[in-house]
Order: C-alpha cells, then sequence, then structure tokens
C-alpha cells in the first residue's frame, strides 16, 4: 500500500516537474494547450483510483498551470493583435505615399513635403515597433534562455556598423580578457547590446572612438560624444531628447533599461575622461 | 538563358483582408504589367487557389475565417511552380521561420515598401519559374542575376556586393520613384533606419554611378531631391 503512494507521489512530482518547465515555453505552450485539452480532469479520476489528496493536489496543478499558460498566450495574442492593428495602417499610407511619389505632376516643392511625410512615417514605425518590443518584454514573451558567447555578438554587431563607422571615422578599440559565454535570452541579450553600440555610433564625434571592455562579469562601453554629461536619471525617462541633437535617446535607453531589469542585470553610467560610459552587470 | 523581363506578365493572386492595402498593391502591380487576383477571406483564398495557376501568393496571416498558414498546405496542393510570400505584422523570428517551414518561400514584415515586396516578388518567380536562370539585359546594360555580374557594353563591371543588390533592385522597380528609406532598409535592414540622414546611401549610389559612366553606360540613375532615386529607361529593352 505504502510502495503505491511512493510511486505516485514520484510519479507525480515529475509529472508537475515536466508541466511545469512548459510553462515557461510560450511558444510550445500553444501545442501544450492543445494537449491539455484532450486530458480533462475526470480522465485522472478514472486512472487514479487512489489517493484523493493526490488526485486534487494534481487537478489544482493542472487548472494553475493551465491558467497561467492562457495568461502568457493571451498577452501575446494581445500584442500581436494590437501590432496588426498599428502596423497595417502605417503600412496603407507609406503604400499610398510611395503611389502619390510617382505621379507626373509632381514639383519640387511637392516632393519636399512628400519626403517630410515619409521621414515622420518612419519615425513613427520606429517608435511603435519599440513599444511593441516593451509590451512584450513586460508579457514575458523572451523567457527561453541559453549559452551565448559575448565575443561573437559584439563582432557580429559591429560588422552590422561597418559602415557608419567607416563613415564616422571611428576608431574601435576592444578590451577582451577573455572569451565569455554567459547564459541569457538572445534575443534580448543582441538588442541590448545593439542599443549600446548603436548609440556609442550615433552620439560619436567624427573621428571619434569606442572602446569596448568584455569580462565574464560585466561589458563597457565607452564613447566620445560632444553632448554634456547627462544625468543618471535623466537618460531613462521614456521620451527624453536631447536639446542638441535631432536624435532620440530616450526610447533606445529605455528598451536597454527594461531589458537589464528582466534580465536582472545591473546597469551603470558614468562619464570619465571625456566619455560616456554605459556598463552592464550579469 | 531567358530573360525575364519580357515575362512581364506575373499572375499574382493576394490574400489580404485589408482592403486599402491591396488597392495600394494593386495599383503598384499594374502598372508593371502583373495580373492581380484577390481574395479577402480564408474561404475566399481557398476558391480562387483551385481556380486557376499563379506565379506567385502573396498571403496575409490575419484572414477572416482562418490562419494564413493553414493555406500554405492547400496551396502545395493546388499550385505547381507557385513561390509565396508571407506578408504579417509580427516580426518575430520563430514565426519567420515556421512560415518558411511550411513551404512559404519568402517573409516580409508590415509595414513594407511596395518597392521591396515586388523586388521579392521577382525574385520568388525567377526562383520557382524560371529555375534561377536568368539575366537581364536593357541597352548597354546586362545583368547575370545568379552569377551577380555586370557588363555594360560587353565589359564587365567590377562591383560589390551592396552595389550589385541596389542596381539589381533599381532595375527591378525600373521607372519608379524609390525612397531613400526603401533602398536602405533592403541593403541594409531593419539596422539602418536609426540614421536621420540616409549618407550611406548616396555614397553607395555615387560609386555605382561612377563605374558605370566610367564603361560608357547612360546616366539610367536619376536623383529625386529629397525623396530617393529612379531607374529612367525610356523603352522596355
Amino acid at each position: 500500500m505504502h510502495k503505491w503512494y511512493v510511486v505516485l507521489f514520484f510519479f507525480s512530482g515529475g509529472l508537475l516537474g515536466y508541466l511545469t518547465s512548459c510553462m515557461y515555453f510560450a511558444r510550445k505552450a500553444r501545442l501544450f494547450l492543445s494537449l491539455l485539452k484532450k486530458y480533462p480532469s475526470n480522465q485522472f479520476k478514472k486512472n487514479f483510483t487512489q489517493g484523493n489528496l493526490l488526485r486534487n493536489t494534481l487537478e489544482e496543478s493542472y487548472t494553475l498551470i493551465n491558467k497561467n499558460v492562457e495568461k502568457v498566450l493571451s498577452k501575446q495574442s494581445y500584442i500581436e493583435n494590437l501590432s496588426h492593428e498599428i502596423l497595417t495602417p502605417i503600412s496603407v499610407i507609406t503604400g499610398k505615399i510611395e503611389l502619390l511619389l510617382q505621379s507626373k505632376h509632381l514639383e519640387e516643392t511637392d516632393f519636399e513635403i512628400v519626403g517630410s511625410i515619409l521621414q515622420h512615417l518612419q519615425k513613427l514605425t520606429k517608435v511603435n515597433k519599440s513599444l511593441i518590443l516593451l509590451s512584450k518584454i513586460d508579457a514575458e514573451v523572451y523567457d527561453e534562455v541559453k549559452k551565448v558567447e559575448l565575443n561573437i555578438i559584439i563582432d557580429d554587431i559591429l560588422n552590422l556598423f561597418e559602415f557608419q563607422i567607416r563613415e564616422k571615422q571611428l576608431k574601435i578599440r576592444k578590451t577582451i580578457h577573455k572569451k565569455v559565454v554567459i547564459k541569457t535570452n538572445v534575443d534580448l541579450f543582441e538588442i541590448l547590446i545593439m542599443n549600446l553600440i548603436k548609440n556609442a555610433i550615433v552620439h560619436n564625434k567624427q573621428g571619434g572612438s569606442i572602446k569596448i571592455d568584455l569580462s565574464d562579469k560585466r561589458i563597457k562601453v565607452f564613447n566620445q560624444s560632444s553632448h554634456n554629461t547627462m544625468l543618471s536619471s535623466e537618460i531613462f525617462q521614456r521620451f527624453k531628447s536631447s536639446s542638441k541633437s535631432k536624435k532620440n535617446l530616450g526610447l533606445g535607453l529605455s528598451i536597454v533599461n527594461k531589458i537589464n531589469h528582466y534580465l536582472g542585470y545591473t546597469f551603470k553610467y558614468t562619464f570619465s575622461e571625456g566619455s560616456h560610459v554605459f556598463t552592464v552587470y550579469y | 538563358m531567358r530573360s525575364y523581363y519580357i515575362c512581364n506578365m506575373i499572375k499574382l493572386l493576394i490574400i489580404e483582408d485589408d482592403i486599402e492595402l491591396i488597392r495600394n498593391m494593386s495599383s503598384y502591380f499594374d502598372s508593371f504589367g502583373y495580373t492581380c487576383e484577390k481574395a479577402k477571406t480564408f474561404k475566399n483564398g481557398l476558391e480562387k487557389l483551385k481556380n486557376r495557376p499563379y506565379d506567385c501568393i502573396l498571403l496575409d496571416l490575419n484572414l477572416p475565417g482562418g490562419n494564413g498558414l493553414a493555406l500554405l498546405d492547400h496551396i502545395k496542393e493546388t499550385q505547381e511552380k507557385c513561390g509565396t510570400i508571407i506578408l504579417s505584422a509580427n516580426s518575430s523570428i520563430e514565426d519567420k521561420i515556421d512560415g518558411l517551414d511550411l513551404g512559404a518561400d519568402d517573409y516580409l514584415t508590415k509595414p513594407f515598401h511596395l518597392a521591396e515586396l515586388n523586388a521579392r516578388i521577382r525574385s520568388v518567380v525567377r526562383r520557382k519559374t524560371f529555375n534561377n536562370k536568368t539575366t537581364i539585359a536593357l541597352n548597354e546594360i546586362h545583368i547575370d542575376i545568379p552569377a551577380q555580374a555586370v557588363k555594360i557594353h560587353h565589359h564587365d563591371m567590377s562591383l560589390t556586393k551592396k552595389e550589385f543588390e541596389l542596381l539589381l533592385f533599381l532595375v527591378n522597380n525600373k521607372n519608379k520613384v524609390v525612397t531613400k528609406q526603401t533602398l536602405s532598409q533592403h541593403i541594409w535592414g531593419e539596422y539602418m533606419d536609426y540614421s536621420a540622414s540616409f549618407d550611406h546611401i548616396y555614397a553607395q549610389l555615387k560609386n555605382l554611378r561612377k563605374k558605370m559612366l566610367a564603361l560608357g553606360c547612360k546616366d539610367y540613375i536619376k536623383t529625386v531631391y529629397g525623396i530617393g532615386y529612379k531607374f529612367l529607361i525610356s523603352s522596355d529593352a
């Protein structure tokens, strides 16, 4: 009699563990949800004739897991639907503008106006994409964790911006103590580093330099700038833009801040030796 | 090798529920000589698939009556040599991989530029209908797409991969104004959109033009000030 309880206890523990780990994979959770629907609780009643307590625990856990999976999925599909609602009209407007540009009756002043509309449309699209990213992070869509080599990520991102770096004649210095591998969500980490390096390029002076210092505890990005020192609290405000620059600082660093917060990293900014220094401790 | 510029009559099926978007695409593609059929719902799409063969299908995933992904199987069953391009507001890499795994040939996220969509359609049609063997002959310009090689007056032109992509994109959208944003996103992807100026596009095109003119090519690439560029050629070659 006791043997049954022990076997069933370990079996349920294993089952709970498996079901719980499934919950953390939102993408696979869609399939999981459909599987759950095939096995309603009265099936458990049939299979486990002994142990009311055990059966109740299983049913409760099952309901809880189900609820959480649905919550994550509904948040995700809510964001996807919102995204669709916003991006489709932007797509339509972009199309109309591109069609308008083909008209034979446009004068130079008309082109200027249309050009300005396009620029602002671009801005709108960019802001929207950033907001959707922020919402997705909040909804815990990015929960998959993998081992990743940071040196490779940094090199890939520097390659991406090769043209801008050359154009601005920026000098890149990398201080890499050794090969660094960490466990993290790859998508978010790449966005994080991309934003830091992008900012370092965009807000750098012509002929300036970028230094990247990488160790297994943290990454530091130094960039020279013609801006004044920013106050630590200011850089995290969502829509603050520097008065001297047309380029918007706010949203990019807001994303950096949110990613750091979500991944549990510490983010520091200081100004030293004529350079802005951004540090991420992972 | 067949020149696919002779076959401009690409038969398109657009499966999309947004009427304005359909209108945009129709207007743009009509001027190229493509035929466009439209389906606004899942069911409509299914019916159209059974009716006639298409060269390329533009498929929106958020359809009334069903997820567009389910149509991919039907496309495989009913359409031979037809390419599929998914149009979706969702830009997650996982969905892209899912779509491509299920048999789509390309995946474009909204909002997209019409010129970009056109370039993708031509690329997909080239792969499917012409088995990847195509050249474009426009007056003195001869473009071998698989080889990524360009000849001007039978002389080889040395150009970088990006310059080739730029030229091909402009040629695919010839006689149309193509915005700097469109060109930038085509060559460098979305990462370049932070730049307020598009100096990199200006620099690349300057180089391209210089190389072409050096080989005695006519100056087909016109600048539309403040907007972008246009590959101006008077008649179909």
